[in-house]
C-alpha cells in the first residue's frame, strides 16, 4: 500500500484498506487523481477498465504501452481497488490486440541489476516480477528468450525465468552440425512465432565468427529485428 | 566424448606447467549442450576458455580485472600480428563431435602459446592497441548486422 493512504477519507468505505475490502457494489469509484460518486451504475470493474484504457491510451501515444511492472504504484493501486489483479491487466493489455510492446523495458534494469552488486536481490525481486508478468500467465503469453555466450545466458535466464535453446549433451554431440544448426534456428523460429522477447545477456560484440550466439543474431537481423538503444534486447519488425 | 574439463586441461597444460597457472573455475554443463567453462589465473593473468554449443571461444586479460572487460584472443592476434588469418575459422573433414571439440582446442592453444604471449605473461602494455582492434571489430559487425536488417537474406 502506497504511503499516506491509511489517513485518506475516501477509502473509509472499505476501513481504509480498498484491496482487501474492495466495494463490490460500485458506488464510489477512484481514478488516478479523484474519487467519485456513482455515475451512470457503473462498477468499479467497468470503471477501472476504462482507467486501464485511458491509461493505456496515453501511454501509446507517447509510444509506450505499459504492463503492470510499468505502472507506478498508485496506479496499480487504483487498478486493485477497481478489482484488476495482475494478471487480468497483463491479460488485457496483451490480448487488446494493440501490438502490445515492452518499450519500458524490463531487460534494462535487469542488467543494471546483472552488473552492479545487488544482483540477487533485484533478481529476486525481477524475476518474480517478470515471472508473473509473462510466463505464469496463459500459454499465449510471449516467453523471455535469452540469448547470448555460455554461461551468462543461462545465469540470466535463470535469474529472470527466461527460457534458452537447450539440448541435452548426449543428444548434441550425435547430430551432424547442420542438424544442430537447424534445430537451434527451429527453437527461434517458433519464438518469433509466439511473439517471444529476445534478451542478449551478452553483448552483441562478443558473438565470435562461427558461433552459434553469431548465427543467432544474424538470422533475427535477417528477419527485421533490430537492436534497442541498450543494446540489451531485440526490437522485433514493425508493421509493412 | 571424453570429459571436456579434462580435454581443456590437458591441451591448455603448458599454462599450468610452464607458466605457473592454476585452475580456478571450472564448469561443465551436460544438461546444456555439455557446454564448459574453465578459468585458469597466474598471478598477473587470467584466461577464460569456454564451449558454447559446439564452438571453444578464448579470452584473455589482467587478473585483477573482471572478466567482461578482458580480451578476445582474436583481438590480441589481430592486434600483434595482422595479416594472420581469423582465430576462429574452423576447417576439419571429421564430422565426429569430439575430433572437432580437439580440433578447435588444438588450433587456439596453439595460437594462445605463439601468439599471445606478452599477454601469458603478464605485460598488458598493448592493451590501448587491443582495444582499438576490438572497437574497429565491433563497428564492422554493427555495419553488417544493419546491411542483414537491410537486406534480409540469410
Amino acid at each position: 500500500m502506497p504511503e499516506g493512504v491509511q489517513g485518506w477519507d475516501r477509502y473509509a468505505y472499505v476501513n481504509n484498506n480498498p484491496v482487501k475490502y474492495n466495494d463490490p457494489s460500485g458506488h464510489t469509484y477512484c481514478d488516478f487523481g479523484k474519487c467519485h460518486k456513482p455515475t451512470g451504475g457503473k462498477t468499479n470493474f467497468q470503471r477501472a477498465i476504462e482507467i486501464a484504457e485511458t491509461k493505456f491510451n496515453e501511454k501509446e501515444e507517447k509510444g509506450v504501452t505499459t504492463f503492470w511492472w510499468g505502472l507506478d504504484e498508485y496506479e496499480r493501486y487504483t487498478l486493485e481497488v477497481g478489482g484488476w489483479s495482475k494478471g487480468e491487466y497483463n491479460d488485457y493489455i496483451t490480448t487488446s490486440n494493440r501490438n502490445a510492446y515492452l518499450w519500458e523495458d524490463p531487460a534494462f534494469y535487469i542488467s543494471l541489476a546483472v552488473a552492479g552488486g545487488a544482483k540477487l536481490v533485484w533478481g529476486l525481486i525481477l524475476g518474480a516480477s517478470v515471472n508473473n508478468n509473462f510466463l505464469q500467465n496463459p500459454v499465449n503469453q510471449p516467453n523471455i528468450i535469452v540469448l547470448g555466450k555460455y554461461r551468462k545466458y543461462l545465469d540470466v535466464a535463470n535469474i529472470i525465468g527466461g527460457k534458452v535453446f537447450s539440448i541435452p549433451a548426449d543428444v548434441w554431440e550425435s547430430l551432424s552440425p547442420a542438424e544442430r544448426e537447424a534445430l537451434n534456428l527451429q527453437f527461434l523460429d517458433e519464438a518469433i512465432a509466439r511473439g517471444d522477447y529476445f534478451y542478449l545477456a551478452s553483448k552483441w560484440s562478443e558473438a565470435n565468427p562461427g558461433s552459434a550466439y553469431l548465427m543467432e543474431l544474424e538470422y533475427l537481423f535477417s528477419k527485421g529485428y533490430t537492436i534497442s538503444p541498450y543494446q540489451n534486447y531485440l526490437i522485433p519488425p514493425g508493421p509493412k | 566424448m571424453r570429459n571436456i574439463i579434462e580435454l581443456i586441461t590437458e591441451y591448455f597444460k603448458f599454462l599450468i606447467n610452464e607458466y605457473n597457472y592454476s585452475i580456478v573455475s571450472e564448469e561443465h554443463n551436460p544438461e546444456v549442450m555439455g557446454n564448459a567453462v574453465v578459468i585458469l589465473k597466474s598471478k598477473f593473468t587470467g584466461v577464460i576458455i569456454i564451449l558454447d554449443r559446439g564452438q571453444i571461444s578464448i579470452k584473455i586479460g589482467e587478473a585483477s580485472t573482471p572478466e567482461e572487460e578482458w580480451f578476445d584472443i582474436g583481438d590480441v592476434v589481430k592486434t600483434f600480428y595482422p595479416n594472420l588469418p581469423e582465430v576462429y575459422e574452423f576447417t576439419t573433414a571429421s564430422t565426429n563431435y569430439q575430433d572437432y571439440i580437439e580440433f578447435q582446442l588444438k588450433k587456439l592453444a596453439d595460437i594462445l602459446q605463439d601468439y599471445c604471449l606478452q599477454l601469458i605473461i603478464g605485460d598488458f602494455s598493448m592493451k590501448g592497441k587491443i582495444k582499438e582492434t576490438e572497437t574497429a571489430r565491433v563497428s564492422k559487425m554493427l555495419k553488417r548486422f544493419k546491411n542483414i536488417s537491410k537486406d534480409e537474406k540469410f
